[in-house]
């Protein structure tokens, strides 16, 4: 019998802004995006390279580092859940505001839930204690409120303003 | 554009259920669709839901409304994590006594300043809301007994109200009434409920003869994993209503609580609570209702003091 050469066993993405990153299949199926692409009939897994023109490099590399990272620890159970956050905060640390948010926005365009809800969360930490101020230029919001529709809303809840951290 | 804007929407969405109360009730302020956004009930359901499924509900305040005042003083209970709500105080509520606390909405009652008319508030003290419970009619009303709350996001968004009242009322006086069953050992109570799902109650009820003049009474009743538990002092037993059959039933006692007087009785981290005191000791028990075991929770000797005391609030940490 003869032997047939190995199929390739990696799917191909393409950063906007960067050279092909080669990614396994268990990495691309929690893609959602990439997995349509994948199951799509004109789709040849040796030839086909997917282009995402949302994504840069950084992003795309910092999400496959995280699903990386949690495919592997699931597997070991003693000490995960120290190492893992470790991991997290190491992963944060390296993001500024707009790079946290650019990241969220790629996360979602691909539609990896695990990263997704992992960002939601690191969003809310850092916005949790902060002001409406802070919060309207974080998301680019714009105040549609008049001066007393907006004291209505304080004077009802003002528990909830204070405590507040300095923008 | 209009898929940004859509997937800001939707991750703002997002982001929001992570963040405890407090902070969604100041981002009601960001922007005007900010607003929609957080006062739709469905993400506030599912918001409440969130905080459940990471463990972030507790015991955290007892409210004192006291008679007459339209703010509620708001006593902060020590646990371990009160973090994101520490500031939370002087709730403004509608004026009367708050009557019963079920899992964030609180029931109040205010017997109006002449005597001659009884109202009641469905109150929300954290989003600071709260609603008047509307009636069939006034007879119905001036005829309540008891009315109980029964909320429990985590079976069901909307809340349900019980009421029992008196079936032969007649007389246009709140107290006459109750004086006059006091007196009368087998008093007739009709039982009708409220579901604020359909906003509307179910009549005629159903017609119950409670034994001794007690019926089921508000103060003594806890709502558990969608039953009502009520303890009837005066008779030391205690029954739960059944919603399907829409009945009371007796609940079985066991032998160390016969005979025994309970001070108190609550609900605390997803049991039951008794407080026995005697001469020499006091006991605190807890009851689960999934299997209808009893448990000692603590036991010391008692003072004088404490056995006379019946101002026991008792909290246990949710496991």
């Amino acid at each position: 019998m003869a032997k047939t050469p190995e199929p390739k066993r990696t799917i191909s993405l393409k950063p906007c802004d960067g050279d092909v990153i080669e990614v396994s299949p268990m990495i691309a199926k929690q893609m959602q995006t990439i997995q349509s692409f994948i199951e799509d009939d004109s789709f040849i897994a040796t030839t086909t390279i997917i282009p995402l023109p949302n994504v840069t490099a950084f992003q795309l590399s910092k999400i496959i580092d995280y699903l990386n990272y949690h495919s592997n620890s699931k597997a070991v159970a003693d000490n995960v859940k120290e190492s893992t956050k470790k991991f997290d905060e190491e992963f944060l640390k390296e993001l500024e505001h707009d790079k946290l948010k650019e990241l969220l926005h790629a996360a979602n365009y691909l539609n990896v839930k695990e990263v997704l809800d992992f960002l939601c969360q690191a969003v809310a930490d850092l916005i949790q204690d902060k002001s409406v101020k802070f919060v309207r230029k974080f998301f680019g919001v714009v105040n549609d409120y008049s001066v007393e529709e907006e004291e209505d809303i304080r004077r009802t809840h003002a528990w909830a303003f204070e405590g507040v951290e300095e923008d | 554009m209009a898929t940004i804007v859509a997937s800001i929407e939707y991750l703002a969405h997002e982001i929001l259920l992570c963040l405890p109360v407090k902070s969604v009730l100041r981002f009601k302020c960001v922007s005007k669709q900010w607003l929609a956004l957080i006062s739709e009930p469905k993400f506030c359901h599912l918001h409440t839901l969130s905080l459940y499924r990471s463990s972030r509900v507790f015991p955290s305040f007892l409210f004192l409304a006291h008679d007459f005042s339209s703010t509620c003083e708001v006593i902060l209970i020590k646990t371990n994590d009160v973090s994101d709500s520490s500031n939370f105080r002087n709730v403004e509520v509608p004026i009367g006594t708050v009557i019963q606390s079920c899992n964030g909405l609180i029931l109040i009652k205010n017997i109006t300043f002449d005597l001659s008319d009884v109202e009641y508030f469905i109150c929300n003290p954290t989003t600071n809301k709260s609603v008047p419970v509307i009636f069939p009619s006034k007879h119905f009303r001036n005829s309540l007994e008891s009315l109980f709350i029964c909320f429990d996001p985590l079976k069901s968004p909307h809340y349900k109200l019980v009421s029992i009242g008196y079936k032969y009322y007649t007389s246009e006086c709140y107290f006459t009434n109750m004086i006059l069953s006091k007196f009368n050992p087998s008093t007739e109570y009709v039982c009708n409920i409220y579901s604020s799902e359909t906003d509307s109650w179910v009549e005629p009820g159903f017609t119950f003869t409670a034994s001794d003049a007690e019926a089921p009474h508000q103060r003594n009743a806890v709502y558990l994993n969608g039953v009502l538990y009520c303890y009837m002092f005066r008779l030391e037993k205690f029954c739960c209503f059944d919603f399907e059959t829409q009945s009371f039933k007796t609940c079985p006692m066991p032998l160390m609580m016969e005979n025994r007087r309970v001070s108190y009785f609550g609900e605390s981290g997803g049991f039951l609570l008794f407080v026995l005191p005697s001469s020499l000791w006091i006991e605190i028990l807890k009851l689960n209702v999934e299997n209808f075991e009893f448990s000692l929770v603590k036991k010391w000797e008692s003072t004088v003091y404490e056995e006379i005391c019946s101002f026991y609030h008792v909290f246990l940490p949710r496991e």
